[in-house]
């Protein structure tokens, strides 16, 4: 509604015509001046009601058709797991997703809460309940490591799914833990680690990193990485990966190809070693080529 | 003195069981001696065979009641260590739905596609220009970003609504078409 209004009010001429039937003809207005052009029909003429004030309300809903059948409505069926875990001191969480947005946020307990969200996209309802049932997952615990991930089988004849599929983890882990995450075409939120272990393996990703403390592997191909306020070792190998480094203290290694790079930070507290090919550096980072 | 004895000694009657039992025995004397007088012989194999055959067969051991009640018992106790070891669980379904606006979907331009595949059939033709090094390393990220292209697309489906992955698409798309600009320049 809001992209409606907004073209209505970009695209709504200045000088406003209306064209339309009056007491006993066709004609159109021009700045509130009434032209007729043609004088031919009877005021009882039935058609006319069709101009009355009820209909106007149809004729306005009709003329926004075109806008509304641009937005098309889906269907969204959504499933939800929540799984937790208590683990040691120490632990590890590995997620591998496929299409999924994954959010990390650390707590206090000794307990890794995963809050697993299945969904299909589809216009009808029943595609994408069936479709649902096509995307999987595993939620496990093997001695300190917690393993998730999601895929998607295909029905016996091969089809594949219709409706958009999506996959969504939600993790709260203890700030020690160890992080390992492999994720295609999705997003990757951390906030608030504290460990020697963080690993990401990426494609077509939006990798979001906030206040973390240690070491920190990340290889990218394709999307987006931007971390804030990082304390460590800090180790990037990008491939077309657009990247933005925001107050970063210890050590940062940047291998970068192609894609873009920002850093933004007091260079006085951190060692920066980067090497970049045909990649865009931006507010005067500095690089070897 | 046998007299005094008679006396002072106390008397005695047995019960008339005794007497009975005394009787019973001196009766039966003369049968168990001669029994021990009497020749002994020994029966046939055969005979011993068909006692055997006659006699009812021993009950077979019904082995595979215990393996079965040994089998469910086991079932039990893993079932009940999974449900209070396994981590709580929690699955709820809902419905909801959901505006997908056409800006989501990445505008398709065939354009690029056909350029492409018309770059693709005249370097096959092993044209010089195309084995220039700097033609080649052009034509290798045009490779690349087409092939990155035709992924997000089919991860992006018909119904997205991930403006993330449409921008992605979108500088894609730009990318490849001002490398093919760059290339049809040098042809």
């Amino acid at each position: 509604m809001k992209n409606i209004l907004h073209f209505i009010h970009n695209f709504s001429p200045p000088l406003f015509i209306r064209f339309g039937f009056r007491v006993c003809g066709f004609g159109f207005t021009v700045l509130g001046l009434w032209f007729r052009v043609l004088p031919f029909a009877p005021c009882h003429w039935p058609l006319l009601r069709f101009f009355s004030f009820p209909f106007n309300i149809l004729r306005f809903t009709l003329c926004l058709l075109p806008f509304y059948s641009s937005a098309q409505t889906l269907q969204v069926i959504t499933k939800t797991i929540e799984k937790t875990f208590e683990v040691p001191q120490y632990a590890k969480v590995q997620v591998w997703g496929e299409r999924s947005d994954v959010e990390i946020m650390t707590w206090n307990k000794n307990e890794i809460k995963a809050t697993i969200e299945l969904t299909a996209k589809h216009p009808t309802r029943s595609t994408a309940e069936k479709d649902l049932e096509a995307l999987h997952y595993t939620a496990d615990r093997k001695g300190k490591t917690v393993s998730l991930h999601n895929f998607v089988v295909l029905a016996k004849n091969g089809s594949k799914p219709q409706s958009n599929l999506k996959a969504r983890f939600t993790l709260f882990v203890p700030a020690n833990c160890a992080v390992e995450i492999q994720n295609s075409f999705g997003k990757i939120f951390i906030k608030g680690l504290q460990t020697q272990t963080m690993q990401l393996q990426t494609e077509f990703c939006t990798i979001e990193l906030h206040d973390l403390r240690g070491t920190l592997t990340a290889r990218t191909q394709f999307g987006a990485l931007r971390t804030e306020n990082f304390n460590g070792l800090l180790s990037i190998f990008s491939e077309r990966t657009d990247l933005i480094l925001q107050q970063i203290k210890g050590e940062c290694r940047v291998r970068s190809q192609y894609g873009s790079l920002d850093i933004q930070t007091d260079k006085a507290q951190v060692k920066l070693d980067v090497e970049t090919k045909n990649t865009e550096l931006r507010n005067g980072t500095v690089a070897k080529q | 003195m046998s007299d005094l004895l008679k006396h002072k000694l106390p008397t005695y009657t047995p019960p008339e069981s005794v007497w009975e039992a005394v009787e019973q025995g001196l009766n039966e004397a003369p049968l168990k001696e001669a029994l021990q007088h009497l020749p002994m012989h020994e029966p046939p194999a055969q005979v011993w065979l068909e006692l055997t055959e006659s006699l009812p067969t021993a009950r077979p051991l019904r082995w595979w009641r215990y393996a079965a009640a040994a089998t469910i018992t086991g079932l039990l106790c893993f079932v009940g260590y999974v449900f209070l070891h396994s981590p709580s669980e929690d699955t709820k379904l809902t419905y909801s739905q959901e505006k997908a606006f056409s800006s989501a979907l990445p505008a398709q331009n065939e354009a690029i596609d056909q350029q492409y595949e018309q770059l693709q059939a005249f370097c096959e033709t092993k044209t010089p220009v195309c084995e220039k090094p700097e033609f080649k390393d052009l034509k290798q990220q045009l490779d690349e970003l087409t092939i990155a292209s035709r992924q997000l697309k089919e991860a992006l489906g018909e119904y997205n609504t991930d403006a993330s992955l449409s921008s992605q698409l979108s500088d894609i798309e730009h990318e490849r078409a001002e490398l093919l600009k760059k290339l049809s320049e040098r042809i």
